[in-house]
């Protein structure tokens, strides 16, 4: 086929390929750049086998007809890439928890200038906050692991991605809890104090939880 | 072939595809249609998220290359695709052997 014919065939099969692509883009959620992809290669897809089913002797509106047909229907289709979608927002979310969550122990380090506050309360969470926060270090490597490289020995679907969404919800809010009552009953209302709990806990805790919440929509 | 029954053979199958030279999406889905002599029966959007899931899984490398013009996102097995797929077909002779075995063929 001549070059000139090609982009003919391409233009007059665009309606019912743009219909399909289009009712495709509209049913999945997740994250944009994956999106993108995902529905650009099917695009690319939608168009080689068209002009393959050209070549064959179809005429151009049959082509394309069979070409989409032969991809699956939408709803065929959709759960698969929403799968992908979901798992990929997952990873995401898991990567940035993991990122808030490793420069935690330097957050909490003792001032030793300062001095520690007295009080059981404060005592108790001390330690829970420094347990939370190796759990949460420890969820968030093995879930970010779990998206990706993980795929080698079980298939990480919308149920891990949804593990992944609530967990960052769930250990995020304690983490503010504790940061924030920390803070309150530590050595004074120090401006420093609250600048570094906005700055590395809600800050950090709140883009996460806004991941969190993507992914929870993507599954 | 009905897709529930290849499903958990997608992956293999496009390792095995893959193993000769890099691809684009429609090329594999060709080459498991040539490979299978037409019996694969399954939406072929399906392959993109096992490709998506086969990349993630470090299996896969993909890159978007042009091709006559056109911008394709064209996969290559890793060093770990290529051990997958030799183990993967392992397993299969094993299980194809045993099921032979007890069906009598």
């Amino acid at each position: 086929m001549t070059t000139r014919g090609r982009v003919r065939t391409m233009e007059s099969m665009s309606d019912v390929r743009t219909e399909y692509l289009t009712s495709l883009a509209a049913s999945l959620r997740g994250p944009r750049r994956v999106r993108r992809s995902l529905v650009q290669e099917a695009s690319d897809h939608l168009e080689d086998a068209t002009l393959a089913h050209v070549e064959a002797g179809l005429d151009e509106h049959t082509a394309a007809c069979r070409a989409v047909a032969d991809f699956g229907t939408v709803d065929e289709v959709a759960p698969h890439f929403q799968t992908t979608l979901a798992v990929a927002s997952a990873r995401r979310t898991a990567l940035m928890l993991l990122t808030v969550m490793l420069v935690q122990p330097f957050v909490w380090d003792d001032d030793p200038a300062a001095g520690r506050p007295d009080g059981a309360l404060y005592a108790v969470l001390d330690t829970g906050v420094e347990a939370l926060g190796m759990a949460m270090m420890a969820f968030a490597f093995v879930l970010a692991l779990a998206c990706g490289i993980g795929n080698r020995w079980f298939l990480a679907g919308r149920s891990v991605a949804r593990l992944t969404a609530v967990g960052s919800l769930v250990s995020g809010a304690a983490l503010v809890a504790i940061g924030v009552l920390m803070t309150v009953l530590g050595n004074g209302q120090r401006l420093l104090d609250w600048v570094l709990v906005a700055a590395f806990i809600l800050v950090p805790i709140a883009g996460t939880s806004l991941s969190a919440r993507r992914t929870l929509a993507a599954c | 072939m009905k897709s529930e029954s290849l499903r958990g053979h997608l992956d293999a199958m496009i390792l095995a595809v893959l193993e000769d030279e890099p691809l684009h999406g429609y090329a594999i889905i060709e080459a498991l249609a040539r490979r299978s002599g037409g019996r694969l029966d399954l939406p072929t959007g399906t392959v993109y998220p096992a490709l998506r899931r086969l990349e993630a899984a470090g299996h896969l490398v993909s890159s978007w290359s042009e091709e006559t013009g056109r911008r394709r996102r064209t996969y290559r097995l890793s060093r770990s695709g290529r051990k997958e797929l030799a183990g993967r077909r392992t397993e299969w002779q094993a299980f194809s052997r045993m099921v032979g075995d007890v069906l009598g063929t």
